[in-house]
C-alpha cells in the first residue's frame, strides 16, 4: 500500500530527539551529511555508525519503521556494493574465480558505501523527517535562513512553498490511494500487463490527482487571501523558538563527529603536513 | 444471494503508531432483490464495510461471502468481484479521467474485456439510466457540471451492470433537487433490475424516502437492522447513539403527544402530506 512509503512522515512523540531545536536538528542533518561523504577512516566510520545508531535509539522510532525507510534504496544500496567489490581492482587479491576477481579494498570500499548509505538514511530521517513536523523544520529553516532576507532573497515565500508542499504530501497520498482504489474498483490492474498497459492504468490516477492537485492550490490560495494573507513582512510568530542548553550540546556534539571525521580523513592529514613542512 | 460479514474485524495501520480498529467481530447480512441503507455515525465503518464487500479491503480477522463465495479465497478472482459488486465511492466525480465523458463511462466495461458492441449498448444504457444525454458524452468530464460529473461517474460503475450496486454517500454535497433525482433513478434502476443496492448516506430521511430495509450502526458494530417501522420505533435509543429520525417522523411523535393521532407511522413528508390533507377534508365533513 502507498503508506508503505514513511520517508518523510512525522511520528509525533515526546523523545530527547524529538525535544531537539528544529534549528540545531537541521544544523546536526547537514553536519552528519558532510561527514558521511568526509569520514575514510575506519576509526570515523565506526564513531558514525554509533553516533547514528545512538540517534536512533534515544528517537523510540521502532526499527520496522527505519527499515521501511530503507526499503526503497536496498536496490542502490546493492548495486553499489556490488560494483564496489567486483570492480575495484587494488589491494590484495582474496578470492578469484573464473573471471571474477575480489579484491580485499574492494571488500573495504564495499562496507564503507554501505555504512555511508545507511547512517545517511537513519540520521535524515531520524533527526527531521520522523521526529521533527513539517511546520517545526520549515520554521527552523525560516530562522536559518533568516539572515539572507536582508539581501533580498523572499525567505518567507521560499518557506511557505515549502511547507505547503510538505503539507500536502500526505493529503496527496490519501488521495491517490483513494482515486487509486476507485479506479480498482472499476477494474484497472496497476500491477499485470505490458509496460504500455500499465502506463495506462497509471494515467487513469494521474490526471485525477494532477486535477485535484490544481484544485487544492486553488482554493488554498483564496481561502489564504480571505483570511487576509500579505507574505512575509511584518509577520510574527505563535510559538517563538527558544534555544535551550540540551541544544548546544547536541550541536557541539555532532560537531565534534564531524572534526573527527575530517581529523582522520589522510586528506587533511596530507593537508596539513603540507602547511607544516613548508 | 446476500452479502454476508462473518465476524469481520478490520484495522487500520497494523503495527504503526494508527493503528485504528474500523470494525470489530462484525456480523453483517445484507439482503438480495432490495435497496439497504447503512447509516451511522462518522467514524462508525460505513466506508469500510463498502471497500470489504468488494474486497479491495481484505478483513484483519473473518470473512466476507458473496454469493455465497469467501471473496478473499482465490486472489485470481478478485478482479472478477470488483465486477459483481459494483462501488461508487464518495465524490466519485473526483475519479473521471478519460478524454470524453463517454470513454469514461466505457472504461469499466473495457476492463471487463467485453467487445465493442456491448461496450456501446451498456454505455447507452448507464447514460441513459442517470440522464446524461448524447452531447454531453462527446463532452470532457472537466467541462460539465458538478451534478453531471456526479452522474457520469455513477454511470460508469452502473456500465459494468453489476450484481450488487454499493453507493457510498451518492447524494453529498448535490442540491435537494439533485438529491432527489439521483435517488429515484438509484431506486427506479433496482426495481427494474431487481439487484441488490446498498446505500450509505447520513440523511434519515433519504434512508426513510429511498430504502427497504435500513442497517443502523454504532461504534461497536450493528445496533439495529430492520424495517423504517422498527428502526424508526424508538426516538430517543436513536438519539443515545447520535442519530435521529427524519424530521417528520418527530413532528408525527409531537402530535400524537398532543392527542392527534394519523391512522399510519409517518416517515415522509409525501405521506405526511397526504394523511394531513386526508384529516383535515374529515374535519370539513364534520
Amino acid at each position: 500500500m502507498i503508506r508503505d512509503i514513511t520517508l518523510g512522515q512525522y511520528f509525533p512523540g515526546n523523545s530527547p530527539i524529538h525535544r531537539i531545536d528544529p534549528r540545531m536538528k537541521l544544523l546536526m542533518t547537514v553536519i552528519f551529511i558532510v561527514a558521511t561523504f568526509v569520514a575514510s577512516s575506519g576509526l570515523s566510520f565506526a564513531v558514525l555508525f554509533i553516533s547514528a545508531a545512538v540517534l536512533f535509539a534515544l528517537s523510540r522510532i521502532s526499527f520496522k519503521t527505519l527499515l521501511k525507510a530503507m526499503k526503497p534504496i536496498v536496490f542502490i544500496l546493492i548495486f553499489t556494493t556490488f560494483f564496489q567489490i567486483f570492480f575495484t581492482k587494488t589491494g590484495d587479491l582474496i578470492f578469484e574465480w573464473w573471471i571474477i576477481k575480489i579484491y580485499t579494498n574492494g571488500i573495504i570500499y564495499a562496507i564503507k558505501m554501505f555504512i555511508r548509505v545507511i547512517v545517511l538514511i537513519t540520521t535524515t530521517s531520524v533527526l527531521m523527517s520522523y521526529t521533527t513536523s513539517p511546520i517545526a523544520l520549515t520554521d527552523g529553516l525560516e530562522e536559518l535562513l533568516k539572515p539572507l532576507a536582508k539581501i533580498g532573497v523572499p525567505i518567507h515565500d521560499f518557506a511557505l512553498v515549502m511547507s505547503i508542499a510538505l503539507r500536502f504530501i500526505p493529503t496527496l497520498l490519501e488521495e491517490t490511494e483513494k482515486i487509486m482504489a476507485a479506479q480498482k474498483a472499476r477494474g484497472t490492474d496497476f500491477s499485470t500487463g505490458s509496460l504500455l498497459k500499465r502506463a495506462r492504468s497509471l494515467l487513469a490516477v494521474f490526471v485525477p490527482l494532477l486535477a485535484s492537485a490544481i484544485r487544492h492550490a486553488i482554493e488554498l490560495a483564496d481561502a489564504m487571501i480571505c483570511r487576509g494573507y500579505r507574505g512575509g513582512s511584518g509577520r510574527t510568530k505563535l510559538n517563538r523558538m527558544k534555544m535551550k542548553f540540551s541544544d548546544v550540546v547536541w550541536l557541539v556534539a555532532s560537531a565534534a563527529v564531524l572534526a573527527l571525521c575530517i581529523i582522520c580523513n589522510p586528506l587533511t592529514l596530507d593537508v596539513i603536513k603540507g602547511v607544516f613542512i613548508k | 444471494m446476500p452479502i454476508i460479514f462473518d465476524n469481520v474485524t478490520y484495522v487500520y495501520g497494523e503495527n504503526t503508531p494508527f493503528e485504528h480498529k474500523a470494525l470489530d467481530g462484525l456480523d453483517l447480512t445484507i439482503e438480495e432483490n432490495m435497496i439497504t441503507g447503512l447509516i451511522g455515525q462518522t467514524g462508525s465503518g460505513k466506508s469500510t464495510i463498502a471497500q470489504l464487500c468488494n474486497g479491495l479491503y481484505k478483513p484483519t480477522s473473518g470473512k466476507v461471502f458473496v454469493d455465497g463465495e469467501d471473496i478473499n479465497a482465490d486472489k485470481k478472482k478478485k478482479k472478477e468481484n470488483f465486477f459483481r459488486v459494483g462501488l461508487v465511492f464518495q465524490y466519485p466525480e473526483y475519479q473521471l479521467f478519460e478524454d470524453t465523458v463517454g470513454h469514461d463511462i466505457a472504461y469499466g466495461p473495457k476492463n471487463m474485456g467485453l467487445d465493442d458492441g456491448e461496450i456501446a449498448r451498456r454505455v447507452a444504457d448507464a447514460a441513459k439510466f442517470v440522464g446524461l444525454d448524447e452531447a454531453s458524452l462527446e463532452k470532457s468530464p472537466f467541462d460539465i457540471s458538478g451534478g453531471q460529473r456526479r452522474r457520469a461517474a455513477i454511470a460508469g460503475i452502473v456500465a459494468m451492470e453489476p450484481k450488487y450496486l454499493i453507493l457510498d454517500e451518492p447524494a453529498a454535497g448535490l442540491d435537494p433537487q439533485g438529491r432527489d433525482d439521483i435517488l429515484t433513478k438509484i431506486k427506479k434502476y433496482q426495481r427494474e433490475k431487481g439487484i441488490s443496492v446498498v446505500i450509505i448516506s447520513h440523511s434519515m430521511e433519504d434512508m426513510a424516502k429511498y430504502c427497504d430495509k435500513i442497517i443502523v450502526l454504532d461504534r461497536h458494530g450493528v445496533y439495529k437492522y430492520g424495517t423504517k417501522a422498527e428502526i424508526f420505533a424508538d426516538p430517543h435509543a436513536l438519539k443515545d447513539i447520535g442519530l435521529s429520525v427524519p424530521q417528520i417522523t418527530k413532528l408525527m411523535y409531537r402530535a400524537q403527544m398532543l392527542g392527534v393521532n394519523f391512522e399510519r407511522p409517518l416517515y415522509t413528508v409525501g405521506a405526511a402530506f397526504e394523511d394531513i390533507m386526508k384529516m383535515l377534508d374529515g374535519e370539513g365533513k364534520k
